[in-house]
Order: structure tokens, then C-alpha cells, then sequence
């Protein structure tokens, strides 16, 4: 059986582009062999002669064998199919030949998938298994359809049989049991594919950036103002954030009175204003009567700032109602109010307890009146607002779960519920300047739309839905005024009520909509064809048309012409005028071709990349309301003001919500993202894509190229301008290994179309591929928002398994040792820093294409599969040493990189006894490239010991840290944390005794350390932007931040090379040298000031921490101080004790004393720029004088490691360091 | 005839460099030969870009414009790829159309080999002065009715326009508020108030 490991799958020989055929040549689809189940268990089938023709080893070698039985497996993340060669050897397939998938095997294939995805996602629903399988099988001419399955049943029953898991799946169950009669909806989408991939779209538009459209009304009512019902609801853009039922359909069941809207001018509204709003005359929710709003002139109703409420009051009567008892407290208020101080209403507090509310807490979440300003905890809800109809009580339903977010629905029982609309008479909303002439109002909308429909006749003749619906919809309108018996009957409970789910519905709404469409188009046709054709009718026209003309220059028509003159003549007076029939003519022209295009075939025809987020326009303008931004800020800085006024935190939570600060930042991103052309100014052109320049690119090639074996195939998901691969060709042919192959793609057409697809990355199927073992996968795609779209083609690629992965995504992108089983190869942060992209097809003013860099540089990583990690990591670094390069940064990027990834290791590993197993080697390998000067074997013995012992600790720290973002957490979890450390250490401990002091050490700081930070908190939420603090300013802080250094030193230093902690210099006695030596650098770095950290140049920074990189975790910390480079990623994977313990003072300090001291060893690494910190300046040296005299092995051993010196030039910025101490 | 099969020559020629020609239309009057060079460089190398004026009409109206590509294949594709995702050049919120150009699209066009054409006058008596008038008059109708079509569809597009500069606004106002909130550290202040982390 062929597993997915990747050892054993390069022995199981895989046949590509295969197909089967009988003794006399005719194709043979495989299922028709006998099934072998198990060993024992074999399911007959024909016996034939067939024999499996295809290729192997991509396509070098021809497969041709007789094969007499096929199994498949679903474990892994595709299903497997192999075959039984007469030499009893099982073959797996890989991707048929198209010609023979699509006619013999195609319904196999489904049915496998379909089994294999329903093993997967037992509870998946029909749908969901259609959506995938259309999908998987999207190219194929005949979409997937439940005729494939049924041919294969007997196969799915033997599975069932066989597999428990897919025993439990509804839908198999559903399928076997009726197989063949499913319901037609089950197979809507494949009938409509242009709605699948939308669906499918936005589902993982909404998988991967969590705030799906629906988030945002969480927050907001979501519910009818006039029937208090869900549905299908417009948003009123003003600031009482109300909604509405726009249609009479819409509000259909709730026998909502509606707006009375039409759905063409719903979907032609731009922006609904409700006539209060659009007045600024809004209702008071204690007495009723409207009142002007309007805060510029004499207001006479004010909103309550509560961000969420959009309720409006009249002074008097909201402080009535606060101060119920006390008329002087009432009088003070009202007076307040009158003069725009805000003021939240009484149903943010319990009227039953006088308390606020907890929507996470089930009890004390709120039951709210729609009539009243009243409402109450859930738990002081009284007994007669029931839920449920209590006969024998006379209690009827006054409460409904569900319909608005985290609360109750009430209405108290200060209202009579009318029977028949089960909610009280619905006479409490009230629009200005109609007032008691509502049903005016209404018939005035009727006749507007009945106008506008009249209008537009040919559109609606064209339309499914004609105006019949719609006159009925106003018939009915007429009668519901006073209810009748036909409606009585016609309704449904108005108890039963739709919960708003505003997604979902708008799906239906889509797919309707399209339903509709459809129909639409299919009646036009025939009426198009039975009319000539449009040739014909235009060559009428101009013949008849002529004539006219004509006949009107013999006999000009005085009336006709004068009236058609002014418009015509205008634009050109030489032309002739046209009259009143061939304007009408022409105009009923252009408005059948423009019923003819609809948005929704417009939307359906530019099929947007998967990885384009759908629809952020519908989100921006009708979600995001004005009146919802303008409540909820005002509302924000009325919170802050009440706190700085010194009110409680649960006051100033009632006026704004902690959800309501996340949803303001949620808008302003989307709102970012939708406006980001304009906010970014007119500047480019193309698709938003950016490609990476090929001077960069050449030098991705330079390092990639090492790492590629002959054979490989070397896939660019998202190739831009297709250069990486031809670069990379070229230069691989030139080193010899030419029997790689490529493949690119991207969505656009490439520039140059060398081995280039043109297919969306996400639908490119398994079986194009070859297997992962050959593949090296990726560079650039695009980011996304949070790296949103980064992580999903990286998502898509580790479908694949490719052995290797390189790429530029933003450091926010998820780690792959996430994701599976991948370990960091090297990453580089500063490569692709400065203008390393371009936006293709933009010119600027000077006509020069435009360049663009990114505020905080991608870096490049390669990231390779776990099995292989240890042998590219050789690799890495035996090139990255050698790599032409000048610039020190690539170097240490190999080495840091080097680092984390040892600590990502452990973090996967952590707990379990293959640590062991999986360090040795690499341990030894490090010894091996490196020497570090102490014999060979005591090392690696020492190394692997210690190592595992130390970074055991690290990963334990890892585990219990990287939560940890919220300041105030820190103190606890590392006081957790160490004390977990301790005790999950101590086994440790026994194997090492010499370990334990430095643990203890390590801790002791640890918690000091924390201690300290509330001081700086101010500066942010993350740990290392303090430390610009401690360093320069505190002087207590620079002592815990020694002190931690001193222990992470210790940490890092018995981690990374294995020291024995006997050494002195890593024993607690060594503490007050080591003091001493830290405490200059650190004066040394106040002269230097901030800025010195943030802007001399990385050069020196680098070479410091290469120097010292080796151990050192904080280098990450670091970069992300000096200026934001955008590290993140790999700092936030890395321990937190060296986040937090002093990026700054960890690196700074350490690269002084602490390379210096380690210098002999690493310096092997870098070993051309010793001569520099030789001459580095003189306090340091003399700092560490103790450990010179081990300075001079490093010379020796250049020699030995026959690392050939030649392309590294000594240091060459010598100013940087100077600088340095300045 | 050599005459006759060099014009075939030359005439093919100009029918292959049509087939590798992309009509682009609805562009920005701000375009110029390097934007729509280097916008459509990124599908493939393009050889040549002529801008068809507009003689007849005022300047504000869009451009339209030829390019050729070094490939029919490469005119296909962009086609194509026009009409499936919206492309704008130069910031232009407007999409570039596409499509195939056409022999007649192009003024320096040779002459169809064996296409003759003769003048000659024709007298008021002459059977077919009534048709060349018809035909006149079809021609100018012709222009007159594009002329209407053109405008109402300039002043619908005027309208989108102002539809659309209203709908930016209100955006761009929401996010004003929104970012000003950011910008003056309310909301850091706040949140920092209610001990919760805010995403930058």
C-alpha cells in the first residue's frame, strides 16, 4: 500500500499520462479488474488480458505491463489509485491520459473522490460534495453528476462495508439508500456553474479572512423596524440604523407593511435614507413624537451615544426615565441633554436590576423591548414574557431568541399582542412630513414605481416575473390596510420567524436573482427570433428612414423638425435631424440591449480568480452604513472621554461595546481596501499585480539553484512575468543539471510563455503535478490582507507536498511547520528590500515603468519538507557561506534562520521521543560544517545532549508563550511558564546536572524581567518595542534585561554549541564579569541613541549578530525594532522570553561580549571578517580580554575547514562600526 | 503580373499583423503610446501602438487605440483576458475594452489586391443620381444617429460618473471618520482602557 510518507513513495513506482488496454487494443477502464479490497479480500472482476500503458520517472521511461487487479486508498489527502502488475508489484497511477480519462475511467475518478471526500467530511452536505467534486472536475467537458455515481454503487457499498468512516456519512447513507433519486437540489450547482465557482469563492473568501460580511451586523440590529422580523432587509443609511423590509415580498411572511420598494429600484438605490433620517426627523422612543433631530439648529429629540442603539429621546423625557425618583437629578439631565451632552438610555441598563449588560454571559444578556425603552437580563425576564405560548396562563409568545445578536427580542407587557400579527399593532413607527398621511405616502411610492414601470415597458416584457406580480403586490398592498379574510388565511404564524442571516439569504437572493435572469434571457430569444434579424430591422430603418428624410426635404414638416432640432443640431449642425420615431426607435434600442446585459451576467461572464475577495462594494456601501460610523465613533470617543472623566469601565462599555472598537477597525480596513485606488492615487494600471524584479529574481535563481536536483520540476504558482523559470533554466543548464522541467502559472497571460499555463492556481488539480518528492514550488504570490491569499496558495501547494518551497510572502503569512511537516531552510529578510518589485504595465510621469517597494519587505524563505530538511539545510549552509554574495546580511540570514528554524523544530517535537532521533543528525552535521574547535567527538556528544536538554526548555517556553500577546498576561504565563519549565525540565535535568543552575538562573530573570515591563507597556503591544526603554533610560531595566540576556545567553549559548555548562564562562559565578562587560555597551548604545539603532546600517547590525547569530533567537526581535522590518513571523514563533527579553539589549550586549567571547568558534562562520573585530574599538577587546586568548584558533581552522575564503572581502564597513560607538 | 502579387504580398502581410492586433477602446484621453506599451507588455511584447484620433468628436470622449503584438496568439489572449477581468490603465476606474482588430480599423491599410475604384460623375437625369442621393442621405442619417447614440450614452455615463463620485465621497468620508479614530489614538486609547489588543 502506498503511504504518503516520502521515503517509501519514490520506491512505489508511479505511472503518469497512463491508460489500459485490452489484448485487442481497445482502451479498458481499470474499475472493471478485479478490486483487491484487502490481502484476502478480492471483489471478482473480469479476467482479461489488460495491460497498463503510460510513463514513469516523468516521462523517461515507458511503462508497458499486464496488470490483474486494482485497489485504491483514501488516507491520503487525494485518493490513490494502484494496479497489481503480473510480477505482483502494486503501480501507482498517476494522472491519466486526458483522452482516456474523460471516456473511460471519468466516472470512476468522481466516484472515488466523491468517497474519499465524503470519508473526509462525513457531515458535509450535498451541496458541499457537489461544489468539491465540480471542482476536482471542473475541466471535464460533463460536469460530475450523481448518473457517475450510480454506476459504481456496488463499488461505494463494498467501501462502506469496509471503511467505518464512511459508514457515518448522512449523505452516503442518503445516496445508497436511494441512489439515483436524489433531490434535485442536491445537484443545482452543477447545473449552474458559474454559481458554483461563486459560491465556492466566497466561501473561502470567508474562510480565510474571518470577517465575512455577516460580522458586521452582528453588532447592529438586524431585524425590520416595522415587523420586527429577519429577512431580506434594506439598511437605512442614517443614523438611526434601522432596517427595513425594502419589498412587500421580502417582508412577505412577517405580513410586513415593507417600504413598499419594488426590487429593480431596490437594486438601483444607491443609498436608502429612511424619511426620518433623510428629515432629520426622528421619533422619541418613550413618547412617540417625532422631533428635529437636526444637532446644528434647535434639536429637539438626541440620540443615545450608545454605538449600537440609534434610539432618539427628548431630553425630558429619557431623563424622566433615568431618574425615575429624583425630579432635581431629572431636571439637571434634561438640561444637559438640551445641550448636546450625551447620555446612553435606559435600556442599556436592566430595568428589573439596574444593571448593565454581559453579552457573553447567557443570563445577563438583554431581553429588549421593540416598543419601549425597556429591558431586562435575561434572568429578571419576567415569567409572562414567555418564549412560548402557555395556554392555560394566557401567556402568549412576547419573547424571540435569534433575531438579534446575543439578545431577546421582547415585547413588554405594556403592549397588547394583536393575534393575528403575533406583535403588537404595528403603528409605532412614524415618518415625518406625512405623519398620519402614511398610506399617502405609500400610494405615492406605488405610483412612482408604477410610473417607473411603465417607463420601462420592453423591460418589463422581458421580465419572468412580469407586472402582474407586481400590480398583485399593490392590489395586495391596498387591502392590507385593514386585514381581510383571504390574508388571514393566506398567512403564516407570525410567531414563526425568519433569524437574519444576512449571507445566506443574499445567496438565495443570487441565485434567484440568476434563476430569474436566465428565464429572462431564454424568453427574449424566441421573441428575438421571430422578429428579423437586426440587420434586417436596421436596413429598414435607414431605407425607411431615408425615404423620411427625404420626403421631409421636399416637404418639410415644420412642426417635426422644429421640435427635433435644439437637441440634435447641437452636436452637429451639419447633420440631419432626427424625428420623434427614429429617437424612440433608437432609444428602445439601447434600452433592450441594456436589459440584455444584466450586472448579475456581467458579474457571472468576469469570473474573478478564486483568490479574489468577491463583492466588496455590496459589504461597503450597504453594510457599512454612514449612520453606523458616525454612531459608532461618536460612540468611541464618547467612551474615552467618560473613562478619562473617570466613569467606570462598564460605563464607558455600555456607551461602546469592546466589539464595536474591533468592528471599527474592521471597517476601516475594508473600507481601505475598497477605496485603495484612490487612497493610493492613480497609479497604476494592470491587475494590482506586482512581479519581482529580475535583478532579484536572479539572485533567488543564484541561491535556489543549489538546492535543484536533476529532474526536478520546478512549479511558479503565480509566475507574473514568467522570469523565475527562465532564469533559473538558464542557469541551471549552465551547472549541468538539465533534465529539469517547469511549469508556471498565473491567471494572466505571462509576457513570455515559456512552459506556461494560464489556470488560477487554487483549480490546479493533483494530477498535473508530479509527485512531491520532485517538485520545488512557489515565489511570489500575491499577499492578500494579513497575508490572507499568501497562506492560501501556500495552502494549495502543500496539497502537492513539493520537497521544496520558496517564497516571497509578507512575514505575517503562516509559518509552513504550521502547516505541516516543513522546517526553514533560510530565510531572507533583506533581499527583497527596496524596490524589488514592479507593477507591470504602469508607467510613471517619466514614462518609466514604476517600481514599488514594500514599507515592510517580504522576506524570501525556503522552506523544505521535514525528511529532507536536514540534507538542504547542508546544503544551505555550505553555499549560503560560499554564496557570491558580498553582503553579510545573506549570510547571517542563513545562519538565523538556521537558528529559528532549530527552535520550530523543537516546538513540533517537543514532548516526544523522536526528538532525539531527529536532532543527532543535524547536530552532527552542524558539527561537521563547523569545527567548533573542541574534538570532534566530545562535541557532537556533548552537542546532542545538551542540545536536546536546552532546546527542550526553549520549546517549552515556545508552547507556553506564543499566546501570550496581551501585556497583562505575560507576568502570569511566565510565572506558568517557568514553573512548568521546571518541572518538565527536571528529567532533563538528571541526564544533565550541569544544566540545571543556568535553568534556574534563566528563570529567576525570567520572572524579574516581567516584573518590570508594566513600566513600559505604553509602547505597545509588542514585547521588543519596549526595550528601546530599558536600554536607554532605565537603569533597572537594563539590569533585568542583562540579567535575562545573561540567562538566554547561557540558554542559547549551551543550546547552540553544545558548551558544557562546567565551562566558567556559563556558570553563575561568571555573572559579575559578565555584568560588567554589559553595562558599558549598553552607555555605549545611550550616546548612540535610538537612532543609531534604528538607522545605521543593517550591514553592521548583521555582521554583529552573525557573529553571534548562532545562538542568538533575539536577532529577530531586533530587526523588528530597528525600524519595522517586518520579521514578525519568525519573532513571534521564537520563544517569547527573547522577544521580551530584550531584543535590543539581548543582541547589542551579546554581539559585544558575547561573540567576542564565543568569537573562536564563530567566527568559523565568519571567519574573512575576524580582522574587523580585531579592530573593532578598544573597550570591547579589552572587555573581553579573558576570552582572546582563544581568538587565534579561529586561524587555524580555516584552514582546516577548507571553507574556500576567497569571495569574502574582509568587513568592509568599517564605518558602521565606528559609528557604532560613537 | 508581378505588380498584382506583390499587392497579394503586402496584403497578406497587413492581414497577418491584423490578426495580431488588439483594438483597445473606452481608454482614458490620458493615455499614451508608453502606458498602453507598457500596460499590455505584460501579456506578451507588443510591436506597435497606434492611436486612432477622433476627428470628429470633442477631446474629453475616450480614446481607442491598436496594438500589435507580436503574436496572434498573444491578441487572442488578451482578449480574452480583457474580457473576462476588468482592466484599467491608468488609474482609470473605467475597464479597456477589447477585441479583434479589423482590416478596416486601420488607415495606412493597402489596398485589396484587385479592388478597383472608379469616379464619375453623375448628372441630375441619370437613373442612378437617386440612388447616390438615397445613399447620401443614409450616410448622413447614419452619422446623425450614431451622434444621438453617442450622447445619450455620454450622458449616462455622466451620470454613472456623478453616481459613483457621490458614492466615493460618502466612502471616503466613513473612512475619514473611521481613520481619524486611528490617527488621534482614540480607539488605541480606548482599547487600551478596556485591556483589549488592536490589530494595526
Amino acid at each position: 500500500m502506498a503511504s504518503s510518507d516520502d521515503d517509501s513513495e519514490e520506491e512505489v513506482m508511479e505511472v503518469m499520462n497512463y491508460y489500459f488496454e485490452d489484448d485487442r487494443g481497445e482502451p479498458f477502464s481499470f474499475y472493471r479488474l478485479p478490486l483487491q479490497c484487502s490481502e484476502s479480500d478480492r471483489v471478482e472482476g473480469e479476467k482479461k488480458q489488460v495491460s497498463l500503458r503510460g510513463e514513469a520517472d516523468n516521462g523517461l521511461r515507458k511503462i508497458w505491463c499486464q496488470v490483474k487487479a486494482w485497489k485504491f486508498d483514501l488516507l491520503n489527502a487525494v485518493p490513490e489509485i494502484s494496479v497489481l502488475s503480473k510480477d505482483k508489484k502494486w503501480i501507482k497511477l498517476g494522472k491519466p491520459r486526458k483522452s482516456y480519462e474523460e471516456t473511460s475511467i471519468r466516472t470512476i475518478l468522481i466516484t472515488l473522490h466523491f468517497i474519499h471526500y465524503v470519508r473526509r467530511n462525513p457531515e458535509a452536505s450535498p451541496k458541499s460534495v457537489w461544489d468539491y467534486l465540480s471542482r476536482v472536475f471542473g475541466w471535464y467537458e460533463v460536469r460530475p453528476s450523481q448518473d457517475d455515481l450510480v454506476k459504481h454503487t456496488a463499488l461505494i457499498r463494498g467501501a462502506v462495508k469496509r471503511d467505518d468512516a464512511l459508514a457515518k456519512s448522512k449523505f452516503l447513507h442518503a445516496f445508497l439508500e436511494k441512489p439515483g433519486s436524489m433531490h434535485d437540489e442536491d445537484f443545482q450547482p452543477t447545473h449552474r456553474p458559474g454559481f458554483i465557482v461563486n459560491d465556492m469563492d466566497e466561501d473561502i473568501a470567508d474562510d480565510a479572512d474571518d470577517d465575512g460580511a455577516n460580522e458586521d451586523d452582528e453588532l447592529f440590529d438586524s431585524v425590520c423596524a416595522f415587523c420586527d422580523n429577519g429577512g431580506e432587509l434594506l439598511c437605512c443609511d442614517g443614523k438611526c440604523m434601522r432596517s427595513f423590509h425594502a419589498t412587500e415580498e421580502a417582508g412577505e411572511e412577517s405580513m410586513c407593511v415593507s417600504l413598499g420598494f419594488s426590487i429593480p429600484q431596490v437594486e438601483a438605490m444607491q443609498k436608502f435614507f429612511c424619511k426620518n433620517c433623510e428629515y432629520n426627523q426622528h421619533q422619541c422612543f418613550a413618547c412617540g413624537k417625532l422631533g428635529s433631530s437636526e444637532k446644528s439648529s434647535s434639536a429637539e429629540v438626541f440620540r443615545c451615544v450608545s454605538a449600537t442603539c440609534g434610539l432618539f429621546y427628548h431630553p425630558h423625557c429619557v431623563a424622566v426615565l433615568l431618574h425615575s425618583g429624583d425630579e432635581v437629578a431629572a431636571i439637571e439631565l434634561q438640561k444637559k441633554i438640551a445641550t448636546g451632552e450625551s447620555f446612553t438610555c435606559p435600556i442599556h441598563k436592566c430595568c428589573a436590576c439596574g444593571l448593565g449588560e454581559d453579552k457573553k454571559v447567557s443570563e445577563l444578556q438583554f431581553a429588549i423591548c421593540r416598543r419601549c425603552p425597556t429591558s431586562y437580563h435575561q434572568k429578571c425576564l419576567p415569567r409572562e414574557i414567555a418564549l412560548e405560548d402557555i395556554e392555560e396562563e394566557d401567556i402568549i409568545t412576547r419573547a424571540w431568541k435569534d433575531l438579534l445578536p446575543n439578545r431577546i427580542l421582547i415585547y413588554c407587557l405594556k403592549h397588547e399582542i394583536d393575534e393575528e400579527l403575533g406583535t403588537p399593532i404595528r403603528d409605532h413607527i412614524i415618518f415625518p412630513s406625512v405623519g398620519e398621511k402614511k398610506s399617502n405616502l405609500k400610494r405615492k411610492i406605488k405610483q412612482e414605481s408604477g410610473l417607473l414601470k411603465s417607463q420601462g415597458k420592453i423591460l418589463q416584457k422581458n421580465r419572468s416575473f412580469s407586472s402582474e406580480e407586481s400590480f398583485g403586490g399593490m392590489a395586495r398592498k391596498v387591502t392590507k390596510e385593514l386585514p381581510s379574510a383571504v390574508k388571514k388565511g393566506e398567512a403564516t404564524h407570525g410567531n414563526k420567524r425568519l433569524p437574519h442571516e444576512p449571507d445566506s439569504l443574499r445567496k438565495v437572493r443570487g441565485n434567484d436573482a440568476s434563476q430569474k435572469f436566465a428565464k429572462r434571457i431564454k424568453k427574449s430569444v424566441p421573441a428575438d427570433a421571430s422578429i428579423p434579424s437586426l440587420g434586417d430591422r436596421l436596413f429598414n430603418l435607414m431605407t425607411q428612414g431615408s425615404e423620411k428624410v427625404v420626403a421631409q426635404q421636399d416637404t418639410p414638416d415644420g412642426n417635426k423638425t422644429a421640435a427635433k432640432k435644439p437637441t440634435a443640431k447641437e452636436i452637429d449642425h451639419q447633420l440631419p435631424p432626427l424625428d420623434v420615431d427614429t429617437e424612440r426607435r433608437l432609444s428602445d434600442l439601447i434600452k433592450k440591449s441594456e436589459t440584455s446585459i444584466t450586472m448579475e451576467s456581467v458579474v457571472k461572464k468576469h469570473k474573478m480568480p478564486s483568490t479574489h475577495k468577491y463583492s466588496a462594494r455590496y459589504v461597503v456601501d450597504k453594510t457599512i452604513t454612514t449612520g453606523k460610523v458616525e454612531g459608532s465613533v461618536e460612540a468611541v470617543r464618547a467612551a474615552l472621554q467618560k473613562l478619562e472623566n473617570g466613569c467606570s469601565i462598564e460605563d464607558a462599555k455600555v456607551v461602546c461595546e469592546p466589539e464595536i472598537l474591533s468592528q471599527v477597525s474592521k471597517w476601516r480596513d475594508k473600507l481601505q481596501v475598497y477605496l485603495a485606488p484612490f487612497l493610493n492615487g492613480p497609479r497604476y494600471t494592470s491587475f494590482g499585480r506586482h512581479f519581482t524584479k529580475v535583478d532579484k529574481l536572479e539572485a533567488i535563481v543564484e541561491k535556489l539553484q543549489c538546492y535543484v536536483e536533476d529532474g526536478d520540476m520546478i512549479v511558479d504558482f503565480c509566475c507574473g512575468a514568467n522570469d523565475f523559470s527562465c532564469l533559473l533554466k538558464r542557469k541551471l543548464d549552465a551547472s549541468g543539471k538539465k533534465k529539469c522541467s517547469y511549469q508556471n502559472y498565473d491567471i494572466m497571460p505571462a509576457q513570455n510563455d515559456f512552459n506556461f499555463k494560464r489556470r488560477d492556481w487554487m483549480t490546479v488539480p493533483r494530477e498535473d503535478l508530479p509527485q512531491g518528492s520532485r517538485l520545488i514550488m512557489g515565489l511570489n504570490p500575491p499577499f492578500g490582507v494579513r497575508g490572507a491569499l499568501a497562506n492560501k496558495f501556500i495552502d494549495k501547494a502543500l496539497e502537492f507536498c513539493p520537497k521544496l518551497l520558496i517564497l516571497i510572502v509578507p512575514p505575517e503569512t503562516e509559518r509552513l511547520d504550521k502547516k505541516g511537516p516543513y522546517d526553514l531552510v533560510w530565510e531572507d529578510a533583506q533581499l527583497l528590500s527596496g524596490k524589488s518589485f514592479y507593477l507591470p504595465g504602469s508607467v510613471d510621469e517619466n514614462d518609466k515603468r514604476m517600481d514599488q517597494w514594500n514599507l515592510t519587505a517580504p522576506p524570501l524563505y525556503l522552506w523544505s519538507r521535514r525528511a529532507k530538511s536536514a540534507h538542504h539545510r547542508a546544503i544551505a549552509l555550505k553555499h549560503g557561506h560560499l554564496s557570491r554574495k558580498e553582503e553579510s546580511h545573506l549570510v547571517d540570514q542563513h545562519l538565523q534562520t538556521e537558528v529559528s528554524n532549530h527552535l520550530n523544530e523543537d516546538d513540533g517535537c517537543y514532548g516526544n521521543t523522536s526528538v532525539l532521533s531527529h536532532d543527532i543528525p543535524m547536530d552532527i552535521d552542524e558539527p561537521e560544517e563547523f569545527r567548533f574547535g573542541i574534538p570532534a567527538a566530545d562535541r557532537q556528544r556533548q552537542s546532542s545532549t545538551h542540545n536536546n536538554c536546552s532546546r527542550e526548555s526553549q520549546g517549552d517556553q515556545n508552547h507556553g508563550k506564543n499566546p501570550s500577546i496581551g501585556i497583562s498576561k505575560k507576568e502570569i504565563l511566565s510565572k506558568e511558564n517557568s514553573g512548568r519549565q521546571m518541572d518538565e525540565k527536571s528529567p532533563e535535568d538528571k541526564k544533565n546536572g550541569g544544566r540545571s543552575p543556568v535553568s534556574e538562573v534563566y528563570k529567576g530573570n525570567f520572572r524579574s524581567e516581567f516584573l518590570e515591563t508594566p513600566l513600559h507597556v505604553e509602547v505597545g503591544e509588542h514585547g521588543y518595542q519596549r526595550f528601546d526603554h530599558p536600554v536607554s533610560s532605565s537603569p533597572v531595566c537594563s539590569e533585568t534585561a542583562y540579567a535575562s540576556n545573561r540567562a538566554s545567553i547561557f540558554d542559547d549559548f549551551s543550546r547552540k554549541y553544545g558548551m558544557n555548562h562546567d565551562e566558567p564562562y556559563s556558570s553563575r559565578t561568571e555573572s559579575p564579569t559578565v555584568s560588567s562587560h554589559l553595562a558599558k555597551p549598553f552607555s555605549g548604545h545611550t550616546t548612540n541613541g535610538a537612532e543609531g539603532f534604528g538607522h545605521q546600517s543593517h550591514v553592521r547590525e548583521s555582521e554583529l549578530q552573525s557573529r553571534y547569530q548562532y545562538g542568538q533567537d533575539a536577532t529577530d526581535p531586533i530587526y523588528r525594532d530597528l525600524g519595522d522590518l517586518g520579521y514578525g513571523q519568525i519573532g513571534s514563533q521564537l520563544p517569547t522570553s527573547y522577544s521580551h527579553v530584550g531584543p535590543v539589549a539581548a543582541s547589542y550586549l551579546m554581539n559585544m561580549s558575547v561573540t567576542q567571547r564565543y568569537a573562536p568558534r564563530l567566527d568559523e562562520m565568519n571567519h574573512p571578517r575576524m580582522p574587523t573585530l580585531g579592530s573593532e574599538p578598544p573597550p570591547i577587546v579589552n572587555r573581553n580580554e579573558m576570552f582572546d586568548p582563544r581568538a587565534p584558533q579561529r586561524h587555524f581552522q580555516d584552514g582546516s575547514m577548507g571553507f574556500p575564503r576567497g569571495p569574502h572581502n574582509p568587513i568592509p564597513h568599517p564605518d558602521n562600526s565606528n559609528g557604532w560607538l560613537n | 503580373m508581378a505588380s498584382k502579387a506583390e499587392a497579394e504580398a503586402d496584403y497578406s502581410l497587413f492581414e497577418e499583423k491584423v490578426r495580431r492586433t488588439v483594438y483597445v477602446d473606452n481608454l482614458t484621453p490620458q493615455a499614451t503610446e508608453s502606458v498602453l506599451r507598457t500596460a499590455f507588455n505584460q501579456f506578451g511584447s507588443v510591436r506597435s501602438v497606434q492611436l486612432i484620433p477622433n476627428y470628429l468628436e470633442p477631446k474629453t470622449i475616450p480614446q481607442c487605440a491598436l496594438v500589435e503584438m507580436e503574436k496572434p496568439d498573444q491578441a487572442k489572449e488578451i482578449i480574452s483576458i480583457l474580457a473576462q477581468y476588468p482592466f484599467m490603465i491608468s488609474g482609470m476606474p473605467r475597464p479597456v475594452r477589447a477585441r479583434a482588430a479589423e482590416p478596416g480599423m486601420f488607415d495606412d491599410r493597402p489596398t485589396l489586391p484587385g479592388l478597383k475604384v472608379r469616379w464619375r460623375w453623375l448628372e441630375p437625369n441619370d437613373p442612378k443620381f437617386e440612388v447616390a442621393t438615397k445613399l447620401k442621405g443614409m450616410t448622413r442619417r447614419h452619422a446623425s444617429e450614431a451622434s444621438f447614440l453617442l450622447k445619450s450614452q455620454l450622458d449616462q455615463e455622466e451620470m454613472l460618473a456623478k453616481e459613483q463620485a457621490a458614492s466615493l465621497k460618502a466612502n471616503y468620508k466613513k473612512y475619514e471618520m473611521l481613520d481619524g479614530l486611528k490617527t488621534d489614538r482614540t480607539a488605541h486609547h480606548l482599547a487600551h482602557h478596556y485591556n483589549m489588543g488592536l490589530k494595526d
